[in-house]
């Protein structure tokens, strides 16, 4: 894996190598020569062997020159040695011709191998890209996220590039910036500064139409070798590729939530309206008769008018709540503050007992101070709900509701009880959710059966806790939500 | 005639300010309104009311700056009357000099209960008493300034130092909300943004003094704001 380090130790031992293959091939070709000339074999099959000693050492070693040096030592030792006269130099017509015939043989066969060896190497160079691409490419499409991605390869230019170099990364509307090997403060500098063009080297990170970042590497470490830049290209331009695809698969989920959120506001839209038109003709009504027959009407109806109008613009404004707490959920994200929660329910309701004056709500609170991570407008506004609700729903009974709050192993529980009617088994399924329209006999019947709960259910399940609703054994319904418990961090955030 | 206190109304809503000078003209109040910014602080300037009811979304200028203005020169009582109930207004403006807030819809009772602590509040101010009362007694409850000592139903209540405090300092401004801001900085410093300690201390006070720490009949929580430690004669 450390191809770095293999190229640079390679440069410097290969003169030691080719030594030491030349020296000992040339040797034994001699001895051989030796050998056979004293069994009495012919000087022509002696000459052979020395041709493919001479063939084999141009063959693995680089360059001509050892093929080249082994084949004028080897003609002289062997001329000296073995031609007639031995242990002298015979000089004739042949031995010019020996020499030439070597050296075209050490050329050819040179060039032959070096051919093929730059073939080997540029095969095995694309093998060794392939693998790399393929690790870059698998560890960045396995990040989840962009930090991931942009950590992935932070990795691989650790790993892989001896040079100090900084990457920075364009976000929205600001930049985040990473060191590599960054053991030198005037290095920092200089990638900081990017003033000195010679001593850095910037390469992008884009594909056709964003840029995502760039890399500066300083090339205080020598200039960046070819397969190391080729490295770089490779490596920012996958890294491009995973941060479009990642930004890409972030718009279309986006576009999800939007359609759903789209939708779920249409539905409450229309639910919404049809609350707000029975109080509102009721009002008109009211004050439209008030004011074209106050002399025909004793002062107690008139009283009586007035009183009506009272209430529903009191029902009213409950409706008016609602909407703007739905209005304070955006994409399912709240504004949560840590509150005590029995002062929220307290708070919630002291507003109930405001607009009914003969509410009766007793309120049981935790022994202990319990805290819990919530936006305090929106769960009294779920409380008034549910009182409300049990209100309208009582059947013309007085109605006493208990509040209990209680400390559960993950959540904290909510649990507002009544001594009502309970809750119509027909009714059960549908509790929580808007009607889409006229359902029959009840819709007008009992007026804002829809959005209440469906907004309570909202807000609880928006804060990550949930709601549900049971009858009680002998009489009267109970509403139960809950919110998930402030986790302990031992450091804090 | 000319001892009825003045109320000034700003307010950009003809229907609001209609039906508010009805009801205070009839509880015995002299009252001058204004549809804006501008001519709120003019008419201020020529008449300096006895108490200003400031709606913070007026048509020409920000309320905001309505209150600033007024509170660069005079310290007649500013009750806030907000629209929508946006705690970080609302504190915002209690710390910037208003004294006391009122969210629409409001009831008139509550409206009138505010603007009676606030006159009395502001005649002692101008007699310029170093201490206001001696004591806090709404019957069940007792509080001794000078002995330090809260006596519940006839017995002693003990309480640590930090808790008597924020009593003391809430009791000490009866009717009237206090920040959580306001609180903290008073018992320990202006450095402190974390108003948890005190919410701790708001419960374990509660425990001590309230019948049902849930359903407070002395202290109440104004949501996201701070505690208003009610009036001895609004306690029931």
């Amino acid at each position: 894996m450390e191809y770095k380090t293999n190229i640079h130790k390679a440069r410097r031992n290969t003169v030691m190598t080719n030594l030491i293959k030349t020296i000992p091939i040339l040797l034994t070709g001699l001895l051989l020569c030796e050998g056979m000339y004293h069994l009495g074999i012919e000087v022509n099959d002696i000459n052979i062997v020395m041709l493919l000693a001479i063939f084999i050492i141009s063959a693995t070693t680089d360059g001509y020159w050892y093929g080249l040096g082994a084949s004028l030592a080897g003609v002289l030792i062997h001329d000296y040695l073995i031609t007639n006269p031995r242990m002298g130099f015979s000089l004739t017509l042949g031995f010019p011709i020996t020499f030439c015939l070597m050296l075209l043989i050490t050329i050819v066969t040179g060039n032959i191998t070096n051919h093929l060896k730059k073939q080997a190497e540029t095969a095995q160079e694309k093998e060794r890209q392939a693998e790399l691409l393929y690790q870059i490419n698998r560890d960045l499409l396995s990040s989840r996220g962009k930090e991931a991605i942009i950590q992935t390869t932070l990795d691989f230019l650790q790993h892989y590039l001896e040079h100090s170099s900084l990457l920075r990364i364009i976000e929205d509307d600001s930049q985040k910036t990473y060191f590599i090997q960054d053991d030198d403060d005037f290095q920092k500098a200089d990638l900081l500064s990017q003033q000195n063009q010679y001593l850095v080297e910037q390469y992008h990170i884009k594909d056709d139409d964003t840029e995502y970042g760039f890399l500066t590497v300083s090339l205080k470490k020598g200039p960046l070798l070819k397969n190391e830049q080729h490295f770089l290209h490779l490596l920012l331009s996958q890294t491009a590729q995973a941060l479009r695809i990642e930004v890409l698969s972030t718009k279309q989920q986006q576009a999800v939530v939007a359609a759903e959120t789209e939708k779920a506001r249409t539905s409450f839209l229309r639910g919404i309206s049809h609350d707000l038109r029975t109080p509102l003709t009721s009002i008109m009504g009211a004050s439209a008769t008030f004011l074209e027959n106050s002399a025909e009407i004793p002062a107690a109806t008139q009283l009586q008018l007035i009183r009506d109008i009272y209430s529903d613009a009191r029902w009213l404004l409950n409706m008016v709540e609602n909407i703007l707490s739905v209005t304070r959920i955006h994409h399912i994200e709240i504004h949560k503050t840590e509150e005590v929660a029995e002062e929220v329910v307290g708070g919630a309701a002291a507003l109930h007992r405001k607009q009914y004056e003969d509410a009766d709500i007793t309120i049981r609170p935790n022994d202990t101070v319990l805290f819990v991570s919530m936006d305090a407008i929106l769960i009294t506004q779920v409380i008034l709900n549910l009182l409300a609700n049990s209100r309208r729903h009582s059947g013309g009974k007085d109605i006493k509701n208990t509040i209990e709050i209680r400390d559960k192993a993950d959540f904290i529980e909510f649990i507002i009880s009544d001594n009502g009617p309970g809750i119509n088994e027909a009714s059960f399924r549908n509790l929580f959710k808007i009607s889409e329209g006229p359902t029959g006999h009840s819709e007008d019947a009992v007026r804002g059966h829809g959005i209440g709960l469906s907004i309570c259910k909202t807000i609880v399940e928006a804060h990550g806790g949930w709601i549900k609703a049971i009858n009680l054994p002998e009489c009267g319904a109970q509403f139960t939500f809950a919110l998930p418990k402030i986790k302990e961090t031992p450091n804090g955030e | 005639m000319e001892n009825k206190p003045l109320i000034i109304i700003v307010e950009d809503e003809k229907a609001i300010r209609d039906f508010l000078s009805i009801k205070l003209t009839a509880n015995g109040y002299r009252v001058l309104s204004a549809f804006n910014g501008n001519q709120a602080i003019s008419l201020a300037t020529s008449h300096c009311p006895d108490i200003l009811l400031l709606d913070l979304g007026l048509p020409d200028i920000d309320g905001m700056e309505v209150l600033t203005t007024l509170r660069s020169w005079s310290n007649f009582p500013i009750l806030i009357v907000s629209a929508r109930n946006h705690e970080v207004d609302i504190v915002r403006a209690l710390d910037s000099g208003a004294d006391d807030y009122v969210t629409k819809p409001f009831s008139n009772s509550v409206l009138l209960a505010r603007i009676r602590t606030l006159l009395r509040n502001s005649s002692v101010r101008k007699k310029e008493k170093p201490s206001i009362e001696q004591s806090f007694n709404s019957g069940k409850l007792c509080i001794n300034f000078d002995k330090r000592t809260v006596k519940r139903n006839g017995e002693l209540v003990h309480l640590t130092p930090i808790e008597y405090k924020i009593l003391d300092h809430l009791a000490q401004n009866p009717g009237r909300v206090i920040t959580y801001i306001a609180i903290c900085r008073e018992l320990w410093g202006p450095y402190v943004n974390d108003n948890r300690t005190l919410r701790v201390n708001m419960a374990n006070i509660r425990r001590k003094i309230e019948d049902n720490p849930a359903d407070p009949q002395y202290i109440m929580t104004e949501k996201g704001v701070g505690y208003r430690m009610l009036d001895a004669d609004e306690i029931k």
